[in-house]
């Protein structure tokens, strides 16, 4: 049994139409390139006025990603094994802060902690 | 000014029934039943999918809800149930935990309880928009 982990992060935007639906979509791609990992699975809401639900998934984890533009403000989420994420989850939060307008404002891994290390 | 986000309940389900773990429809049902149990708001229909070779296959899932999202990934083989719960909305921990319980024979819980933040200086709720 693999032990997965989920990494919290919050993140912002400096510029308004960061969080946008378009550029959040690239943003979740771009953490899977990353991960070198294949989340073919997506559900996706939107808010009115604004805002963003997404999360991608597949065998390899899942990402979940809520927006609060208005705040500039979202939440990124990921869960993966730890062979995927556990020595790189500082690593992929500090390549997000490398992609402007976002940077990682705090960054948790969480261990689900029945699993075995 | 601090913003508020939520609150996010992260846990792990031990001793849990095997045969309750590996029923894709059991798993689809705790992701559909929860949130109207705690009178929050299902968006989307839950999506459930599995993980994993023969003899160590997962069942995982999650669903949108108006406050943000839950999660469910089942371990069978090893009697585990992943999962989060995260809402902008306040919910009762206790209700969700009972409800899991006696839905997969669940002996105890190992969790964490996190209040979400934007960095600021005061507190501020910030709910989600409407559906």
């Amino acid at each position: 049994m693999s032990r997965w982990i989920c990494l919290a992060m919050e993140v912002e935007s400096a510029e308004p139409d960061g969080l946008d639906d378009a550029r959040m979509e690239a943003l979740a791609e771009g953490v899977a390139r990353w991960l070198s990992v294949e989340w073919p699975g997506q559900l996706m809401h939107r808010y009115a006025p604004q805002g963003l639900s997404l999360v991608r998934h597949g065998p390899t984890g899942r990402l979940a990603l809520h927006t609060w533009p208005e705040r500039g403000v979202a939440t990124l989420d990921v869960w993966a094994p730890h062979e995927v994420l556990g020595e790189r989850w500082e690593a992929l939060a500090a390549w997000i802060s490398r992609q402007p307008p976002y940077v990682v404002r705090e960054a948790r891994l969480h261990a689900h902690p029945s699993g075995p290390s | 000014m601090e913003l508020r986000l939520g609150c996010h309940w992260i846990f792990d389900g031990h001793g849990a029934s095997a045969e309750g773990l590996g029923d894709e429809a059991l798993v689809r049902r705790a992701l559909e039943e929860l949130p109207e149990r705690l009178r929050l708001t299902k968006v989307a229909p839950a999506q459930t999918f599995h993980h994993g070779p023969p003899g160590e296959t997962t069942v995982a899932g999650i669903v949108l809800i108006a406050e943000s999202h839950f999660s469910l990934h089942a371990f069978p083989a090893h009697g585990v149930l992943h999962g989060d719960l995260f809402s902008c909305k306040p919910f009762d921990v206790d209700a969700a935990r009972a409800y899991l319980t006696q839905l997969f024979g669940i002996r105890g819980f190992r969790e964490e309880l996190h209040e979400r933040r934007a960095p600021g200086d005061v507190p501020v709720d910030l709910p989600r928009h409407g559906s």
